[in-house]
Parts: C-alpha cells; sequence; structure tokens
C-alpha cells in the first residue's frame, strides 16, 4: 500500500422515493463538475442492468480541457425503491488524473479494494490506498483466453467474453490481466465492465456478457479454444504472448506496465505500437536469457552433464532466430571466457555436436562468414584444437556458407578430401572467384594447383583473361612475393612463353598499371622481341595513370615508337631545340612536369637520345622516379633505346622485389630480359650480389 | 354625589383619583383594580395645613407640586376633587388642582370622610371579571380527567346575588371549591378563593353567593375554611381519572405482528410483557395471538391463520407465551393479517362480562376489504377490519388499544383508547386507558360528568 | 456502431418508467396468449437473449425489468401464421403459403434521454432513429402524470428535435411527420387508472371475455387519455393531445388502453372482481411483484396496427 493519490468521486444514483431519472447525487468539487460526471458516467454506462450483472465493476476513461481520466465505478445491488417502486442501484465512482495515474502503474482491483474502503459523503476528494500493482498476480491470471482477448482488443473492435460463469471479483481480475497483457498506456482509452448487456449500446471495449452484441464485438468464449479466424495482427499478438509463461510472463506484464504512455485502441498506429513493443520485450528478454543459459551450458559442457545440456540446448535453440548481431559480442565474450575443454567422455555425443551446432548460430548467425572463421579460432582458443563435434558442427554449417568458407572450414578442420572433394565440383569460374574474393595464399595455392589439373586449358585461360590474370587478388594477398604466382597464372593462361601479342592482350586485359611483381613476371615468362610489347603497354598504362591526352601522348607515343625501331634510325637524330617554340601550355600539371623534364633533357642532350643519353638520363632521375619523368624521357628518346628503359625497370623492379625473389626467379628473370631485348647487350645486374641474403 | 362616584368605581379604566379637601389639611386617594378585577382603594399622599406650609410656601404651590407627581393630566381617567370645608388654604388648593388638572370635577359633600367612602362603595360595584367554579370532568374522547369552569356569577353580576352548582364530591374527605376569575372566555385571570368544603362523597348542589367583588361564600356548607396549600400541587395532583366504582374482572388480549427481524419482534414484545406484569396482581386473563402478512402471488392461495398462542390464561402463561414468538420474514410488505387477528377474535370472544381489551402491536396496517389508490390487495378472505371492530365493540365493549411501528393513519381506529409509537409508551397510561387499573391518587376538585 | 445498424421500423417512446420495456415484455406473452399463431423471435443473438430474459422475468420472476441505463436496441421479427391458399382446382385442399413477417427493430432508451437538454451520442441516436422510423409507440404513463407531470416537457422536446431534422425540407409538403403512432395509454391495471376510467364511465365489460375484464372501447381510449392529460398535476398536459395531432397525420394515430401484466383474476372463481383485481403489488425483498398470471392487454394490438400500417404503406410507397 505505497500509492496515495488524491481521487475525485461521484455517486450515480437517485434518492428514496424520489420520481427523478438516475443523476449525480454527490459528488467530490474542485475538478469535474456534476454535470461532466453525469455526462461520464452516463455515456459509459454498461447496459441495462440483470440481477445477474450486480455488482459490477467498470473502468472508464474521459477527457476535459486536455486533462484525460481514469475512472472506477462500483454499481451495487439494489437496496432501496424510487419514487415509481422501481428498485434503483448506486453507483459509487472514483477517478484520478491520467497523469497521475500514468506515474504508478494501478491494477482495477487495486482501485475496486481502495473504493470499497471508501465514504462517499461531503465534498472533498480522498486519498485512495492504493495495493501496488503486482505482476506475477496479474501473470497467474492470464490464461489463454486473457491472451486471446488482448490480441484481439488491437482489432480495434470490442471483445464480449460469453459463458464464463465466475464471481465478480474473478471478472474483475481477467480485466486486468487482459489489460495487462497490453502497453499499460492503453488503459487511457479502454473501458472494461464485469458485466454489459449485449442489447444495450454501450461503449465497453471489453467486457463479459451474456452474449456479443449484433454488430461489430468478438465474442469469446471462456476458457474454450475455439479456433478463430483471427486478423493477422491479433493472431501475431497472440503468438507473440504465447511465447511467455510464469516469470517470463511476469516479466512482459511488467515491461508493459512501465509503457505509459497513452495509446488509443482506435488508432491503428498506437495498436501496432503494442506488437512491437511485445516483440521488442522478446528480443531483450531472449538475449539476456541467452547470457544466463550459455554460462550454464559451457558448465555443463565442462562437467560433462550431458543431460542438463541436452536441455539447454533446447532452450538455447529457442532464441536462436532471435539473437541480434548486436547480442554476438557478448556471447563470443562469455564463450572465450568459460570454454576451456571438452571431456572426453563427450568428444562423440551428439548433444556436443548439436550445442556446438547451436553455439556456431549463436555466435556468428545463420550462416558462417570468413571473418567470423577468424573469430572463431579466437573465441574457441581454449580448446586449442578443433574437436571432432565441433568440427562436425562445423561441416554441417558449412552447407549453409559459400564456397570459399567452405573450403576455408575444410582447411580448419583438417579434411583434404573435403577440400579436393570441393575444389573438384567447382567451375573454373567458381575457382577463380574463389582467389577474386579469398585473398588467401593457401586457398590461392590450392586453386592453382587445382586448375593446373584441369584439362580444358582455352577455358581456363579465357577466364583468366576474364578475371584480367587474377593481378589484384595476388598481389593483394601476396604483395611483393607474388611474383611466382603470377608466373603460375601466366603459365596456366598459355602454357608456353609468352609473345609479343600475348604480352600486349595482357596489357590489355589490365585495367591499371601492373604491380611490380607482376610485371617481372611477364618478364620471366617472355619470349623473343616482346620488348616493345611490354613497354608498350606499360606507356599505355602509364599514360592513362596520369590522364594525358593531346599532343604530349602523342610525343610519348612517337618516341616509344623511336625506341623500339632499331637503333640504324639514329643517323636521323637532330637538335629538337632548333625547332625550339614552346608548345601551349596544357592544363595539367604532369604535363607540365614532363615539359620541364624534356626541356631539362634538351639542354643537356642532343635529341632525341642515344642509348648512353638514355641510360644517363634514368640514372640521374631521383628515387623513386616518378612516371612523368620516365615519359618524358621516352618522349625524347632515339631509335634502338627501349632495351635500356627495359633492363633499367627490371632493374628498378629486381631492387624493389629484392628480397623477395628466389635465385631461380632472378635467373628467370635475367633470361627473360634476354629474350625479350635480345643478346645485345647485358646489364651488370646488381641483384646477382643480393642473392645470398634472400 | 355617591352614585356618580360609584359609577366612576365601576367604570374606571386604570385608577380613579379622589382629592379631599377638608378642614384639617389635604389627602389623595386613588381606587385600582387587582388582576382579578376587585376594586381597592390606598391613599397616596396627606398633608395637614399647618406641614404644608411649614416651608414657607404657599399652600398652592405646595398642593400645585404633588398635584404634579401624583395626578397626570392627560389621564382619561376622572379626578374628583371632594371640597368640604372652606378657608384660603382650602380655596389656593383647589385652585392649584384645577389649574394642574382642568377636568377635575368638584364636589363639596358634607359629612362624609372621603376613605370610608370610597371603600364602601368598591364593595358595591359590578364584578368586572366573570366567576367560575374549578371543577374537573372527563375529556370527551378519552376519558380523561381535565379542569374545567363551572360559571357562577358573570360579568357585571352585583353583590348580594347568588348561584347553583351540582357537582360531585368523589373524595370522601371532602373537596376543594375554587373560584377562579375570567378576564376574557379564554383566559382565567387568577383565583379568587380556594376554599375546602369537608363534604361527603355524592353528588350536591352548591349555593354560591357574591359577597361582595373578590369575595364569594358558600353559605351552608358547615367547616368551610379557606385552603391552605398550593394551588399547583392541587393541579399536579389532578388524577388522569375517576377510580372505577369497583374492579370486574378483566380479559387482555394481545395480538402481535411477527413479520421482521428478530430485534423488531423484541422490540414489540416488551411492552406486552411490561403491561402484563403490571396486571399481574389484578383479576386480569390474558390471551396472545401473533399474525403475519398474507401471501400473494401463488397460484393457489395460501392462507395461514394468525395463530392463538395463549387463551384466557395467567400472567405467567402469558410471559411464557410471548417468549415463545419467533420471528417470521414478509411475504408481503405494505399490510398484514390484522383483520384476520380480529375476525378470529369475534369467533373466540363470549359475552361473559368481562372487560375486554385488544392490544395490537405491529407494523403493517390491516388489508382492506377492497383495493384502492393505495393498492394495497384486499384481505384475501375479504374480512373488513372496520365492521370486525365495530362488532367487537359493540358485543363485547372492547378497548382498543395499538403500539405501532407504522405510520398508518389506520392505528387512529385502531388504537382509539390509546396509541404509542413502540418506542414511546406509558404502560401505566395504557393499563388505564383500557380500564384495566384505575389511574391514581384521589379527586380533591368537584367533578362534573 | 451507428452507421451499420438497420433503420429501426418501430421506435418507443416515453418517459422514465412509463413501462416501455415491461411492454415489449409483455409482447411475446401476448402473442402467446391471444393463440393467433403470431410469434416474436429475435433477429440475432443479443436480442434473441433478451427476449427470452424479459419474457422469465416476467413470467418466472414475476417481477418488471430493471429500468433501462442506457440506449438498448431490440430487433425482432414477428412471424404471422401462413397464409393458406385454395387452388381452383381442388378447393377441398389448402396450401400453406408465406408467413408474414415484420421486422420489429425497437429503441428502448432510458427514459430520461428524452428530456435531457445537452446534447449527447445516445440522444444523437435516439432522435435519428426517430427520424428513420415510421411507427412509434409512445407511452403514455397516467400515474407518473399524476404524480410527475412531464409528459408535455418529454414530448414537445422530442418531437422538437425530430421535427426541426425532418421538416426542415421538402419532402413532407404538408407539414407532419410521416409516422404512424400508437399512442398507449399504459399502467391500465392500476387501481388508480382503472378507477378513473370507471368514474368516467368509459369502462364497459367485454361481454366476449368470459373473465368480464372491463375495457375501454377502442373509440373511446382518446377521450381517455385526453381526459387522463387534464386529469394530470401539470397543466401542459392537456395540450398533449392537441401536440400530437399537430405533429402527426390525425388518421395515423391510434389511441390505446395498455397494460402489459392485466387484471387479476381468482382462479377460484374466474372472473373480474372489482374489489380484488390488483395484479402488481409490492414485493417484501425488491421492488413490485406480479400477483397472478400475466395476461397482457392491448399489448399486441399497437404493434400489429403498427406492422400493418407500415407494411400496407411500404407496399404502396415501395419502400
Amino acid at each position: 500500500m505505497t500509492v496515495l493519490p488524491t481521487a475525485h468521486w461521484a455517486v450515480l444514483g437517485k434518492t428514496p422515493q424520489s420520481l427523478d431519472d438516475y443523476d449525480v447525487i454527490g459528488s467530490s468539487t474542485g475538478a469535474l463538475s456534476k454535470a461532466e460526471f453525469s455526462d461520464w458516467l452516463k455515456s459509459f454506462s454498461s447496459g441495462t442492468v440483470e440481477p445477474k450483472a450486480l455488482p459490477r465493476v467498470a473502468a472508464s476513461h474521459f477527457s476535459r480541457g486536455g486533462e484525460s481520466w481514469l475512472g472506477l465505478s462500483l454499481q451495487t445491488k439494489p437496496e432501496s425503491q424510487d419514487g415509481f417502486h422501481r428498485p434503483y442501484t448506486m453507483t459509487w465512482h472514483v477517478c484520478l488524473r491520467w497523469e497521475q495515474v500514468s506515474k504508478t502503474p494501478i491494477s482495477y482491483r487495486a482501485l475496486y479494494e481502495a473504493l470499497q474502503r471508501k465514504d462517499f459523503s461531503g465534498e472533498s476528494p480522498f486519498r485512495l490506498s492504493l495495493r501496488d500493482y503486482d505482476p506475477p498476480r496479474l501473470a497467474g491470471v492470464a490464461n489463454a483466453t486473457a491472451r486471446r482477448a488482448a490480441a484481439l482488443l488491437l482489432t480495434g473492435r470490442p471483445v464480449c467474453v460469453v459463458r464464463a460463469e465466475l464471481p465478480m471479483e474473478q471478472r474483475l481480475d481477467f480485466l486486468d490481466a487482459v489489460a495487462a497483457l497490453l502497453p499499460y498506456g492503453m488503459r487511457s482509452g479502454l473501458a472494461v465492465s464485469t458485466w454489459t448487456n449485449s442489447a444495450s449500446r454501450h461503449r465497453i471495449r471489453l467486457s463479459f456478457a451474456e452474449v456479443a452484441p449484433a454488430h461489430g464485438a468478438w465474442e469469446l468464449p471462456w476458457e474454450r479454444d475455439v479456433p478463430h479466424d483471427l486478423p493477422p495482427e491479433a493472431r501475431l499478438y497472440e503468438q507473440e504472448l504465447a511465447q511467455y509463461e510464469h516469470d517470463g510472463l511476469t516479466r512482459l506484464i511488467r515491461r508493459l506496465a512501465a509503457l505509459g504512455r497513452p495509446l488509443d485502441l482506435d488508432s491503428e498506429t498506437d495498436r501496432a505500437e503494442a506488437l512491437m513493443r511485445v516483440r521488442e520485450h522478446t528480443a531483450i528478454s531472449l538475449a539476456s536469457s541467452v547470457k544466463q543459459v550459455l554460462p550454464e551450458s559451457l558448465d555443463s559442457l565442462a562437467r560433462a552433464d550431458e543431460v542438463r545440456l541436452h536441455e539447454l540446448n533446447a532452450h538455447l535453440s529457442q532464441a536462436l532466430d532471435r539473437v541480434t548481431d548486436d547480442d554476438r559480442p557478448a556471447y563470443r565474450d562469455i564463450v572465450k571466457r568459460n570454454l576451456t575443454r571438452l571431456p572426453d567422455r563427450l568428444a562423440g555425443s551428439p548433444t556436443t555436436e548439436t550445442f556446438f551446432g547451436i553455439l556456431l548460430r549463436l555466435l556468428y548467425g545463420p550462416a558462417l562468414h570468413r571473418h567470423d572463421l577468424e573469430n572463431l579460432c579466437l573465441d574457441l582458443g581454449g580448446l586449442r584444437e578443433v574437436p571432432r563435434p565441433l568440427a562436425r558442427a562445423l561441416k554441417a554449417a558449412s552447407a549453409r556458407c559459400d564456397p570459399l568458407v567452405k573450403l576455408l572450414i575444410t582447411y580448419l578442420i583438417g579434411d583434404a578430401g573435403m577440400r579436393q572433394q570441393l575444389l573438384s565440383n567447382m567451375t573454373v569460374e567458381e575457382l577463380l572467384h574463389l582467389i577474386g574474393r579469398s585473398r588467401d595464399a593457401t586457398v590461392l595455392d590450392s586453386v592453382l594447383r587445382e586448375l593446373g589439373g584441369r584439362g580444358d586449358r582455352k577455358e581456363v585461360a579465357q577466364q583468366l583473361h576474364r578475371h584480367r590474370y587474377l593481378v589484384k587478388p595476388i598481389s593483394a594477398c601476396l604483395g611483393d612475393a607474388g611474383m611466382e604466382h603470377h608466373r603460375s597464372i601466366l603459365q596456366l593462361s598459355r602454357g608456353r612463353l609468352l609473345l609479343p601479342g600475348d604480352v600486349k592482350e595482357i596489357f590489355e586485359a589490365l585495367d591499371e598499371t601492373p604491380p611490380q611483381a607482376f610485371m617481372l613476371a611477364i618478364v620471366a615468362e617472355s619470349g623473343r622481341g616482346t620488348g616493345a610489347a611490354l613497354l608498350s603497354g606499360l606507356t599505355a598504362h602509364a599514360l592513362r595513370q596520369l590522364g594525358l591526352e593531346g599532343p604530349i601522348k602523342r610525343e610519348i607515343e612517337d618516341g616509344l615508337t623511336r625506341m623500339t625501331a632499331p637503333a640504324l634510325t639514329r643517323a636521323l637524330r637532330s637538335p629538337r631545340r632548333l625547332f625550339g617554340g614552346r608548345l601551349p601550355a596544357t592544363t595539367s600539371s604532369q604535363t607540365g612536369r614532363i615539359r620541364t623534364v624534356q626541356d631539362s633533357l634538351r639542354r643537356h642532350f642532343p635529341t632525341p637520345l642515344t642509348e648512353s643519353d638514355v641510360e644517363a638520363a634514368l640514372d640521374r632521375l631521383e628515387h623513386p622516379a616518378p612516371l612523368a619523368d620516365l615519359l618524358a624521357i621516352m618522349a625524347e628518346s632515339g631509335p634502338g633505346t627501349a632495351p635500356t628503359l627495359i633492363y633499367w625497370l627490371a632493374h628498378r623492379a629486381v631492387a624493389q622485389l629484392n628480397s623477395r625473389l628466389t635465385a631461380e626467379s632472378l635467373a628467370d628473370i635475367d633470361q627473360g630480359l634476354q629474350r625479350m631485348t635480345g643478346p645485345r647487350r647485358a646489364l651488370p645486374l646488381v641483384w646477382r650480389s643480393h642473392r645470398g641474403q634472400a | 354625589m355617591s352614585a356618580s362616584i360609584h359609577d366612576l368605581i365601576a367604570s374606571f379604566v386604570q385608577r380613579l383619583t379622589v382629592v379631599e379637601i377638608d378642614v384639617a389639611g389635604i389627602r389623595f386617594f386613588e381606587v385600582r383594580a387587582d388582576e382579578i378585577g376587585t376594586p381597592y382603594v390606598i391613599r397616596r399622599a396627606a398633608a395637614k395645613w399647618s406641614t404644608l406650609t411649614a416651608t414657607g410656601d404657599e399652600v398652592a404651590d405646595a398642593v400645585g407640586r404633588v398635584a404634579r407627581e401624583l395626578i397626570s393630566p392627560d389621564d382619561p381617567d376622572p379626578v374628583v376633587v371632594l371640597h368640604t370645608a372652606v378657608g384660603p388654604e382650602q380655596e389656593a388648593s383647589l385652585r392649584a388642582i384645577t389649574a394642574w388638572c382642568p377636568a377635575a370635577r368638584v364636589a363639596h359633600p358634607t359629612g362624609v370622610k372621603a376613605g370610608d367612602l370610597l371603600r364602601d362603595l368598591a364593595a358595591q360595584v359590578p364584578l368586572r371579571q366573570s366567576y367560575d367554579l374549578v371543577v374537573a370532568r372527563e375529556r370527551a374522547g378519552d376519558g380523561r380527567l381535565e379542569l374545567a369552569g363551572q360559571p357562577l356569577f358573570g360579568a357585571g353580576a352585583l353583590p348580594g346575588q347568588d348561584a347553583h352548582a351540582t357537582v360531585t364530591c368523589t373524595d370522601p374527605g371532602g373537596m376543594l371549591l375554587a373560584v377562579s376569575a375570567w378576564a376574557g372566555p379564554l383566559e382565567p385571570s387568577g383565583l379568587v378563593s380556594v376554599d375546602h368544603a369537608p363534604l361527603p362523597a355524592g353528588r350536591h348542589t352548591l349555593r354560591a353567593v357574591l359577597e361582595r367583588p373578590g369575595q364569594v361564600g358558600f353559605p351552608g356548607i358547615a367547616g368551610l375554611r379557606p385552603h391552605t396549600g398550593s394551588w399547583a400541587e392541587v393541579v399536579a395532583g389532578l388524577p388522569v381519572r375517576l377510580r372505577p366504582p369497583s374492579p370486574r374482572p378483566a380479559h387482555l388480549i394481545c395480538a402481535i405482528e411477527t413479520t421482521g427481524a428478530q430485534d423488531e419482534l423484541e422490540a414489540r414484545c416488551h411492552w406486552p410483557a411490561y403491561l402484563i406484569d403490571l396486571l399481574a396482581e389484578t383479576p386480569t386473563q390474558f390471551s396472545i395471538m401473533s399474525y403475519g402478512t398474507h401471501v400473494f402471488g401463488e397460484r393457489h392461495p395460501v392462507h395461514v391463520p394468525p395463530r392463538v398462542v395463549l387463551w384466557a390464561g395467567s400472567a405467567a402463561q402469558a410471559r411464557v407465551a410471548l417468549e415463545s414468538l419467533r420471528p417470521a420474514p414478509p411475504t408481503y410488505p405494505n399490510a398484514a393479517q390484522v383483520e384476520d387477528v380480529l375476525a378470529e377474535l369475534r369467533g373466540l370472544l363470549r359475552q361473559d362480562g368481562a372487560r375486554t381489551a385488544l392490544l395490537t402491536v405491529g407494523a403493517r396496517p390491516p388489508h382492506p376489504r377492497r383495493v384502492g389508490r393505495d393498492r394495497v390487495p384486499p384481505c384475501p378472505l375479504r374480512h373488513d377490519w372496520q365492521m370486525l371492530l365495530q362488532d367487537l365493540e359493540r358485543r363485547h365493549g372492547t378497548k382498543c388499544a395499538a403500539i405501532c411501528d407504522g405510520t398508518s393513519p389506520v392505528w387512529e381506529r385502531l388504537g382509539s383508547a390509546a396509541l404509542y409509537q413502540v418506542d414511546a409508551v406509558d404502560v401505566e397510561e395504557l393499563a388505564a386507558r383500557l380500564d384495566l387499573t384505575s389511574a391514581g391518587g384521589s379527586l380533591t376538585l368537584p367533578f362534573v360528568s | 456502431m451507428t452507421e451499420s445498424e438497420p433503420a429501426p421500423d418501430i421506435a418507443m417512446w416515453g418517459a422514465s418508467g412509463s413501462g416501455k420495456t415491461a411492454f415489449l415484455a409483455a409482447l411475446s406473452i401476448a402473442l402467446n396468449k391471444a393463440e393467433t399463431n403470431w410469434k416474436l423471435v429475435g433477429e440475432n443473438q443479443a436480442s434473441g437473449a433478451e427476449l427470452i430474459k424479459l419474457r422469465n422475468r416476467l413470467l418466472d420472476d414475476r417481477t418488471f425489468p430493471d429500468s433501462t441505463e442506457s440506449l438498448t436496441y431490440y430487433n425482432w421479427l414477428l412471424i404471422g401464421p401462413p397464409e393458406y391458399h385454395r387452388q381452383w382446382w381442388r378447393p377441398w385442399r389448402t396450401q400453406p403459403g408465406r408467413a408474414p413477417r415484420i421486422r420489429l427493430d425497437f429503441l428502448d432508451p432510458r427514459g430520461g434521454l428524452y428530456a435531457e437538454s445537452q446534447a449527447s451520442v445516445d440522444k444523437e441516436a435516439l432522435v435519428s432513429s426517430l427520424v428513420r422510423s415510421r411507427g412509434l409507440i409512445y407511452m403514455f404513463d397516467p400515474d407518473r402524470e399524476s404524480r410527475v407531470g412531464d409528459a408535455f416537457k418529454h414530448l414537445d422536446s422530442a418531437l422538437n428535435e425530430v421535427a426541426a431534422q425532418m421538416l426542415a425540407g421538402n419532402e413532407y409538403a404538408d407539414g407532419k411527420l410521416p409516422h404512424y403512432i400508437a399512442v398507449c395509454i399504459t399502467k391500465y391495471d392500476d387501481p388508480r387508472v382503472l378507477t378513473l376510467a370507471d368514474r368516467w364511465g368509459l369502462t364497459e365489460p367485454d361481454l366476449n371475455d368470459e373473465m368480464r375484464i372491463p375495457r375501454v372501447a377502442e373509440d373511446r381510449a382518446r377521450e381517455f387519455f385526453h381526459r387522463l392529460c387534464r386529469h394530470g398535476r401539470s397543466h401542459n398536459a392537456e395540450m398533449i393531445v392537441d401536440l400530437i395531432e399537430t405533429y402527426f397525420h390525425k388518421d395515423r394515430v391510434k389511441f390505446f388502453v395498455t397494460s402489459s401484466v392485466g387484471m387479476y383474476i381468482d382462479e377460484r372463481h374466474r372472473r373480474f372482481d372489482p374489489d380484488d383485481f390488483l395484479n402488481v403489488i409490492d414485493d417484501p425483498h425488491r421492488g413490485l411483484m406480479i400477483r397472478g398470471p400475466v395476461r397482457p392487454i392491448n399489448v399486441m394490438e399497437p404493434v400489429i396496427w403498427l406492422g400493418g400500417m407500415l407494411s400496407s404503406r411500404s407496399m404502396r410507397s415501395g419502400r
């Protein structure tokens, strides 16, 4: 009895022997007038009385001047007669401001009991000593009929409970329980009565009655499961409520009681909010229940209590569909802290396997992703190795995963057979996709091995071409160390040394400047006379990369043509300077830079540059050499200078990848260079001195 | 001269002022009437001529000063000056009085003393108020004793007249003859005299003589002497009624409605029990009857007659019978089977010379013989309670009293001898009114029937 | 909810305590007693349950219905005996035909509703139902009139509202409301009413009635009503007849002297006894009790009259 709000009151009835109609014959003053009370009580009449209706308790609402009220009235059996010898009833009504009621939830029963203790005399409002809102009690009363009644109220139509032979107090408790299964704020617009007359026109939404009114109300037989063709909003709500029993229901009722914002049953939005709120609670409660159950499960696992684990599995599996990603980190944390070992006794148990299956879904959701596997290793790190039940669970889970994860699982559980089967069942395209997504050397190796085993080279070549020779995935996954893999790809795609056309094709397939490792791979795999193709491929990418267009692009392309031409054309060399004259400046800063470098070259060297000039110019470049500077040199280079540039480029790449290259690779690169540019000249390759360090 | 003064004494309103101027001096007299209209004379002032002038004043001044003090010239009542001697003081006095009071009548009688004259004349004037002999008589409705006046002398009666009154002396010790005066037809103004007349019981014709205003004599009653006690005690001692001449055997029938709750029934039985106790030593027989309400609305009429719990038993039996009554729930709210009780009594009562009294105790009136505007259904047996009651009264002289806890006007008839509400019953009075006991002390006043 | 209600064909009208619900309760009993083969059934579950409840109240509980606290709907169907057709080629055999049906959509308001000045949801529903209905049963309670005297006030205020809605347009050019109205003087069994009829020489025994219950002849009911109004507590009551005849076509007004429970007849004599006919007596526990068998007087007649009038009218107007 902690709540002591001030209540206003009114008495509706007659005085003995009076000839008047029912009216308010006494009321408190100060808040509502007699006329307002009369208006209220008459508009929420439960209908004409009949002997079994009395005593009757009804709750209703009223608003005046923006202020809402919640009222409860008790209509008692006739004790006197009016002037027409008709027994008349008295209705004792108390009411509270909604503002007051919304702060502390109050049950109808509590109001009724407080009302009974009151003396309705004088004119002052009185204080009601109200019993606390009692969710466990309400949960005890909320039977299937109450759940259905609450669900049906969400259709916006009144509900009449029929065929109930119950004392009044029990009917009142039922009304309370139904209201408790809805957000508390709905009481602000819910009129209920322990008995209504269905022939009477009344505004009571929830009541007991002999039969349902003719129009618009649901007839709900007491504790009889009559199959209703429930509208979806009611069905969903009933399903939602059906998940709760005992303590869970108590908690739900407690949560609903905290939702004091007034909700109107006439408003579809407000009705929808009820469902939303209950679902919200369901989510929260499941999440918290998993938090409670999971450590116990892990404990049962550790204690090898298979029976208990089995029980808890059932509980956890209920929560599976409702756990959100936000909840998982907490579960992972629990597992990380609590999962240390798996007793041998449980190693072969299907219960353990089920548990791990549930655990995987709890921790990582219905489908495992790549990062989940990484987390898995972290989360289940306490196990040191993947035990059999977990492996089986993972295997089962892999059915729901994408091929990459499946493949990774095979690694995780160390199932080579499975892996092989998996890969061999995949198309070339799928395999290449796998590489594209995996960025994992192991996967890459496996796939390359598989691809190497495939008979249809042509298809493999085509697919590799479409997949841009996997340049990006390989370089993403291996970086500078990827040269050998690039080479493998190139070998797979051609099966021989590259011809100039191949090199051209390859460069065309690439969408950006290839990494150094790939360039070296091409070098290593190139056949004779591919230097020009290599340079032109590189140049094309460089031009595209710098966004060069117009005269400068032509000048560079011209330079390239000269460079790859035979050295004989050197005689045509002439000082460009004489032609002098600057071309109009372009907007590109890269162009500006190229022009500056060109000017500088022309000042230092007669142009076009000879092989030695190119070499000298390249040596003077700052480190690392800007692409623009290289292009400027190309634009100014003379015939037969290509090998110099190619060697220089290869030299630079080798220097960059130095530590990643094996001696064999270096030798292959060297041979490749020879094939590309011809054996005319050998560069003193610096890397040889570093071989031992690699 | 005396005649005119006599008339003035008989007719003054407040007072008659008489100034006597004689040889020796001057005297002022007034005649007034007491509360019962009897005139009396007082001397207001008197002075000898010698003392009047002792202060050195002129006589006229002195007389004028006295006259202004004692006589109001605007008084409607007359002023008479009896001028019986001649002399300068006398003349001066007369002048002074007539000067102050010009309307004063002046007479010059000889050989009279004004005081004596006035006293003689006052004893001879006619009565200003009528005189009655105070008697007791039985009130018309219920026989209760009440005081009444037996007229003796009307206003205007002259001394010497006599009057006769026939009264009954009920007390062997004689009676008190009290004469009261009446200022108006409704209001006794006071007692003229109260005398004790040692007369034997029985009827007497008394002769009263108006001796003078304020004095009535009863010549012929030897030993008459004034009553010395207080009149208020006499009035308070008036018994409720005359002692019955001789006790005859009596029969009290108590009819008690048992409908209602236990406490209601107990309240109803309380007074009959008290009454039975009161009458236990008297030669009274007791009968106890109980009755309830009729049953309506049954397809076949259900009739439960009133129960005769005891017929003509002793007081002790009656008490037991009362104790045995049990309450019954009402089967009809607005009337009870009182008429059935009366019908039952008609069959039971024998004409044995005993005085019968019926005490009905209940909440509900009897059923009417036919339905009326009050919507009470008639007695299913069509008993007519009024006829039955009349019959009882006529054939057995039954006295009927009622104690009711209802409000129906019908109870006035059922309790014609005595009617009480259940919470305010005077049982002694009830017994007396039912003629079951004599009521208290003897009557000391003359009784007229 | 109101929008979807079918229009009440017959609405009831009368002050609080005038016996509206009791009249309804007596209706089915009257139909049974009259051996007319008419019967009353509920059109829906609620109305059916209510019909049984009302009837049981009079017959089994022997008490009157509780006072109506809120607007109550009764959707009943009055089903008559099937009409038999003779076929000309087989005149000795008859063929049962279709049973006539009269829809009785009664609206039973709490009595005070008519007199309430302020607008309320219920009152609007009530007035609109009066507007939509074409048959009215107006209950006049002489007992109430002699004690309270508010019949004129009730009638006047309600008629004003109905007329304001119906006569404002041009639909009823003659300026009269289109309703048929059965004016029922109630509680004829009350000694205060019967005595007046008797005193005014308006009663005559019905020679067809073996119980010889005095009746007010049909053609004298209006006079009785008029005199009761003059006898009432309020001077205004005298104007009620005028008020009715001002608002309604005189030929659509019919007066009935009615009693829901009828007179008490002693089973042993089976004759009306002027000394003992009280059928409604005070009950020691609660209100009023019905003493003997319920023999409604003129309860079925107004309804059948209205039903007949409305169905013939609807046939004419195609309503």
